[in-house]
């Protein structure tokens, strides 16, 4: 049995951040999930994906985050508790369906999880979702545990049905990724079969409709701002003059903060959990008690402009601060450390000098950036590609997954990304504005999230541009998840499902140049590769090799490590141009690692003294 | 209850995640409460992997304040000196399986290698007490984490852990041939 379908309830157990959202869902009765996966949200997919299977829940991989809002949109609007779950960036994919669907509305308990990642962990910008809330109009919750987390995510799914309007639950990742003890509560039967009632003149958006569903939409707004009014999750704790208002992790901190400070006397915490729309009264109470306010929130300054404001209509003048150059930035994670030199240095108490820590006499220490795997198939199609193209002017635009790493030297097969899919259509772009011969790098997860629709685009505009897609089998960066490409069948995972062949897709929407190429074949894949280049138009190579991790997972890698003979004579392409991380510097000799390496030949078939033998060879 | 702050350090790929997670249940066994945090996504690819342990908290931040880890554990020789750069408290303990995994940099050729000695000499000046292991005998890389513990148990590096505990936390999470490889190796 799956340990979130432990029915024991009053049990203390540990979990990680997102098994404990995942088992909030269970307890109050997720009957319908889908999702994209994507750090740091991944696990709370992986574990409904696996409770799936011992369940009546339904759960789905889909395509990208908009088919998944949408999915979710109708099962919620047949009366299921759905949740729908997403990284932050996520959430601009499905950004179109969410502004609708608030006006929309749902009839069983909507809950959308955007993880938000302060300080980019894995991930390309660090925009605050909070916004989200604002702009759609819908209710936020933002946990500041792991065990608030699973009570917020089941609070979630009543408060959406109460309102009748999806919920947005915002963690972020030190929520995601932390582990804590949670109490186990009851395990319902949930609803698992919905019925859509017909409603045209209330569910079909034609500009007519949407002017009186806008109108809901704020009366809805009214009603969830007397919840949060009421909500627990807008608690206040102490009573003295200094103001401190604070939200999801940054809460923690500031408890330990005034802990270590010793100011709990002089202090008052608003904690903000329901933080769309802002408890108005209570806020203003609040403030009306304080001398001053220090807001600590993570990202943008949206509770600090919001209490400004609300201070504002009170007819208040303390003074409010938070974001400033002496102060908090909107940069990055803050740090426990910080919160309280902070907020120590604003209400003018001293902070214990931290520990001293001598810098001086110690090497410097080698950065250690992340790189493909000892075997990634990655490497090998770029160093093809970087063969084929040496003799032109390039521009290679990339994609969002592990093949990002390309962009590091020794490979440097990265020159443009903006987000999932740019690949493909910033092709499109370049291939205009320039005369440079364009690249680009799609995985196969991201072809489908995003790229089908951009290639369509280069063969309807006729660019000239060439698109390697990276085909490892699996959603490789986010877990290993499968995507439509992948046959699931002989991945142990049922038979419920039907693969999409990449290559039927680009053929079919109309490419002329497609070639398959294994890319451990290096020769051959570089002559591939320069007829393509050659192709005048839209050309498409496509990369099949499993990806070594999941094949070691899946107990489908025969290794077959190798070893540098004595023919060596330190050349080093193997280090200096392929960056294998299975080599390593013997005194002046490259070695290989035969734990890590797994055997593709790359290296030996580069090795211009062809010194790279099978490890169990006599030469 | 005194807080009790463990740094975990390693490359993606080492097993630093079930390390930390092992330490996590056993210290729950133990009765003590614990909050943890760990990295995931792309730093996994062979970039620097973190675990934060903070036991004595039972609803806290797991995150620990700059430089007051009581105990940092790493797996590598080079992770050993960053953790001890960016975590470790004057008077604490750093413990560390003494393998190299080089950096690109060093591999190229443009950073130099730190040594076991760079490191004893950075920990005597930071009045950070060094526990070296290595395992002659310890043919699987795979089990430096676990090598790592026995040592961690031995010289009893984590206050109110007991060898039940561990093997408790054990059992929890790995099974089969894995399981039985690390306990034999943790008892031998």
């Amino acid at each position: 049995m799956h340990k979130l379908l432990n029915d024991a309830p009053g049990e203390e157990i540990f979990l990680l951040g997102n098994d404990a959202i995942a088992r909030g869902a269970i307890e109050a009765g997720v009957a319908f999930a889908s999702t994209y996966p994507g750090t740091p949200s991944s696990e709370i997919s992986l574990a409904l994906y696996q409770v799936s299977q011992e369940s009546d829940l339904y759960f789905e991989y889909s395509t990208n985050e908009k088919v998944a809002l949408e999915v979710a949109s109708a099962a919620a609007n047949c009366g299921l508790r759905t949740m729908c779950m997403m990284k932050h960036v996520g959430l601009n994919v499905a950004a179109d369906p969410l502004m609708t669907l608030a006006y929309v509305g749902v009839t069983g308990g909507l809950v959308i999880l955007t993880a938000d990642d302060p300080a980019m962990f894995s991930s390309q910008n660090e925009q605050d979702n909070r916004y989200y809330a604002k702009l759609a109009g819908l209710p936020m919750l933002e946990p500041s545990s792991v065990a608030e987390a699973k009570e917020m995510t089941a609070h979630a799914f009543e408060l959406s049905e109460k309102l009748k309007t999806p919920v947005l639950l915002r963690t972020t990742t030190r929520i995601n990724h932390s582990s804590g003890v949670v109490t186990l509560g009851k395990l319902p039967r949930p609803k698992t079969k919905g019925a859509f009632k017909k409603d045209p003149f209330n569910l079909v958006t034609v500009p007519a409709v949407s002017r009186r569903l806008h109108v809901s939409l704020l009366e809805k707004l009214e009603r969830a701002l007397i919840l949060s009014e009421e909500s627990d999750y807008n608690r206040i704790e102490g009573n003295g003059p200094w103001g401190v208002v604070c939200n999801g992790v940054g809460y923690s901190y500031v408890a330990d903060a005034i802990q270590d400070l010793n100011i709990s006397d002089q202090t008052s915490v608003l904690r903000v959990g329901f933080s769309h729309p802002l408890p108005e009264k209570r806020i203003k109470a609040f403030l009306k008690g304080c001398e001053k306010v220090l807001v600590v929130e993570e990202g943008e300054p949206v509770l600090e402009e919001g209490i400004k404001a609300l201070a504002q209509e009170a007819g208040l003048t303390l003074t409010i601060r938070g974001k400033a150059p002496d102060l908090f930035s909107r940069l990055y994670e803050y740090d426990p450390a910080e919160v309280r030199q902070h907020l120590g240095t604003y209400f003018g108490v001293a902070v214990p000098a931290p520990a001293k820590v001598d810098l001086s006499g110690v090497p410097e220490i080698p950065q250690r950036p992340p790189n493909l795997c000892a075997g990634c198939s990655h490497r090998a199609t770029f160093y093809a590609v970087k063969q084929a193209a040496k003799a032109v002017e390039t521009i290679y635009p990339t994609d969002i997954g592990c093949y990002t790493l390309g962009l590091l030297p020794p490979l440097s097969m990265a020159d443009f990304l903006i987000c999932m899919g740019s690949s493909v259509s910033s092709s499109c772009g370049f291939a205009q504005a320039t005369d440079s011969k364009v690249i680009s790098f799609i995985g196969d997860s991201t072809f489908f999230h995003s790229g089908i629709t951009g290639l369509v685009n280069a063969v309807f505009n006729n660019h000239n541009l060439t698109l390697v897609i990276l085909d490892n089998g699996t959603t490789a960066m986010t877990g290993h998840q499968p995507n439509p490409g992948v046959e699931m069948a002989a991945h142990g995972r049922g038979t419920a499902h039907r693969r999409v062949s990449i290559e039927s897709v680009v053929r079919g929407v109309g490419v002329e140049h497609v070639t398959v190429i294994k890319p451990y074949k290096v020769k051959k894949s570089i002559a591939a590769i320069q007829a393509a280049l050659d192709f005048e138009g839209v050309s498409v190579i496509i990369s099949e090799e499993t990806c070594t991790l999941y094949a070691r997972g899946l107990k489908q890698l025969k290794k077959k490590a190798f070893r540098v003979s004595d023919r060596c004579v330190n050349h080093r392409d193997c280090i200096n141009e392929i960056a294998c991380p299975a080599f390593y510097l013997h005194g002046e000799r490259p070695q290989i690692n035969a734990n890590a390496c797994v055997g593709c030949a790359l290296c030996a078939q580069i090795c211009p003294e062809n010194a790279i033998l099978p490890l169990k060879s006599s030469a | 209850m005194t807080t009790f702050n463990i740094y975990l350090i390693g490359v993606g790929g080492q097993g630093i995640g079930l390390l930390s997670e092992i330490i996590l249940r056993a210290a729950d066994h133990s009765g003590q409460s614990a909050v943890a945090v760990d990295t995931h996504g792309l730093a996994q690819r062979g970039g620097v992997v973190v675990s934060q342990i903070r036991l004595g908290i039972a609803a806290g931040t797991p995150l620990i304040p700059g430089h007051q880890a009581d105990l940092v554990v790493s797996l590598e020789r080079h992770e050993a000196m960053r953790g001890l750069d960016s975590a470790a408290r004057p008077g604490g303990t750093l413990i560390y399986y003494d393998t190299v995994w080089q950096p690109l940099g060093v591999r190229t050729g443009e950073a130099a290698e730190i040594s076991a000695e760079d490191l004893a000499a950075a920990c005597q000046e930071r009045q950070v007490r060094l526990v070296s292991v290595h395992d002659p005998d310890l043919t699987d890389a795979r089990q430096q984490n676990m090598r790592v513990l026995k040592t961690i148990h031995q010289e009893g590096l984590v206050p109110g852990i007991s060898q039940a505990d561990y093997l408790q936390a054990m059992d929890d999470l790995m099974t089969g041939g894995m399981l039985a490889s690390n306990r034999k190796l943790f008892l031998d």
